[in-house]
């Protein structure tokens, strides 16, 4: 699978960059091809529209995978307005939406909270894929008291599990674990 | 009362079929005029005018774990204007369901520790938004109210329980909504804003 993969976190020393290694490690041990973004590396600048590459990148791409913090329960600012440009595409070829994200609070707290972000691409992101493809998550709570065995054991679960997640073929039992 | 309004104009553009003044600049204009003729002192951000970037930046992150979050004078600023409100209202157009990047943006990085909510020493969030007893969404929709249903209205979600929760279960939250602002008539426009100036009025 043609997979895209967007970045979103200021810092390339975060927890979140090493998410993003495993994602990418783990997508290419599975054979997939992968074409990274990384917004703010990358200098995207909200509300300018999606430069050319980012719309053909998004109008090949077999899958979507987003990697980022969730902050208020969403998608930091720059990931939310490249998501609203991107729904325009309709991404064409995409038959898979990946979500790998980590919270700093409580599962319970970000229920309570509404779980803001995790329902815009399930809900009207998804919708306006001209495939619907399924959205499916990985997601680690609790990351500002969790200790490295967790960090390690997430980076692991994350790396063994995306090649298939991106993978609509994959076997049903794979199910995430939400 | 003091009462402290963040506004997002940039969905204007979208849906600036009445030129001069587009809708969101309309309805913040009625609910200004409206809660000041009420006696409340209403203070705007109005972040297009502000050319706010939604964008957190690296140092902002890093100094959010060192416990000092606030480290421009824009942030500040935004900061030191939500001290003592009582109301704070968001004014945006609905897109993808949710808020406008720009008002998250704005959330992101002015909402931060020491302004809504603090960190107790186990890590949990507690919160901190004392002043604030009640916050006001008011938001057009290119969607039907019944499109909205369906998929979920989750720019409500963030501001009606993320962060009201920063202000505790008791604030109020109060919701004006005008769905299918694209095509509304000029009289349900006007119906509208009136809703929202009886609001404001009301206080």
């Amino acid at each position: 699978v043609n997979v895209l993969v967007v970045f979103a976190h200021p810092s390339p020393e975060s927890f979140a960059a090493a998410v993003l290694e495993s994602v990418v490690v783990g997508l290419r041990s599975s054979g997939h091809e992968i074409r990274r973004l990384d917004l703010y590396a990358d200098g995207y600048t909200p509300g300018s529209g999606l430069p050319t590459d980012h719309r053909a990148a998004l109008v090949d791409a077999g899958a979507l995978v987003l990697v980022h913090p969730t902050w208020w329960t969403a998608q930091p600012a720059i990931l939310l307005d490249w998501l609203d440009y991107a729904a325009s595409t309709g991404l064409p070829s995409a038959r898979a939406l990946v979500s790998v994200t980590t919270y700093g609070g409580s599962r319970l707290a970000n229920w309570i909270a509404g779980e803001s972000g995790s329902r815009t691409v399930s809900g009207e992101f998804r919708e306006r894929c001209a495939n619907k493809p399924r959205h499916r998550r990985l997601a680690l709570y609790g990351l500002d008291t969790a200790g490295p065995e967790s960090r390690r054991a997430f980076l692991d679960r994350v790396e063994n599990r995306i090649g298939r997640l991106v993978d609509p073929g994959s076997p049903p039992s794979d199910r995430v674990r939400r | 009362v003091r009462l402290v309004l963040v506004v997002d104009r940039s969905g204007d553009d979208a849906s600036s079929e009445r030129p001069g003044e587009g809708l969101i600049g309309r309805i913040t204009s009625a609910a200004t005029t409206t809660g000041r003729q009420a006696g409340n002192v209403v203070d705007v951000i109005d972040l297009v005018r502000d050319g706010f970037s939604p964008v957190m930046t690296r140092a902002e992150r890093e100094a959010y774990f060192a416990g000092t979050p606030i480290v421009s004078p824009e942030i500040a600023d935004y900061a030191g204007r939500l001290d003592g409100a009582d109301t704070l209202g968001f004014v945006y157009r609905t897109r993808l369901a949710t808020v406008s990047p720009l008002l998250k943006g704005w959330i992101d990085r002015t909402l931060v520790t020491g302004v809504a909510f603090t960190m107790n020493a186990r890590g949990s969030v507690e919160r901190d938004f004392g002043s604030v007893r009640q916050i006001i969404g008011i938001s057009t929709y290119d969607a039907s109210r019944w499109q909205m249903v369906r998929r979920g209205d989750n720019g409500r979600r963030l501001i009606g329980r993320n962060v009201r929760l920063c202000a505790g279960v008791r604030a109020r939250c109060t919701w004006l909504a005008l769905y299918g602002a694209t095509e509304a008539s000029d009289s349900q426009v006007e119906h509208f804003v009136d809703r929202v100036e009886a609001r404001m009025r009301s206080r």
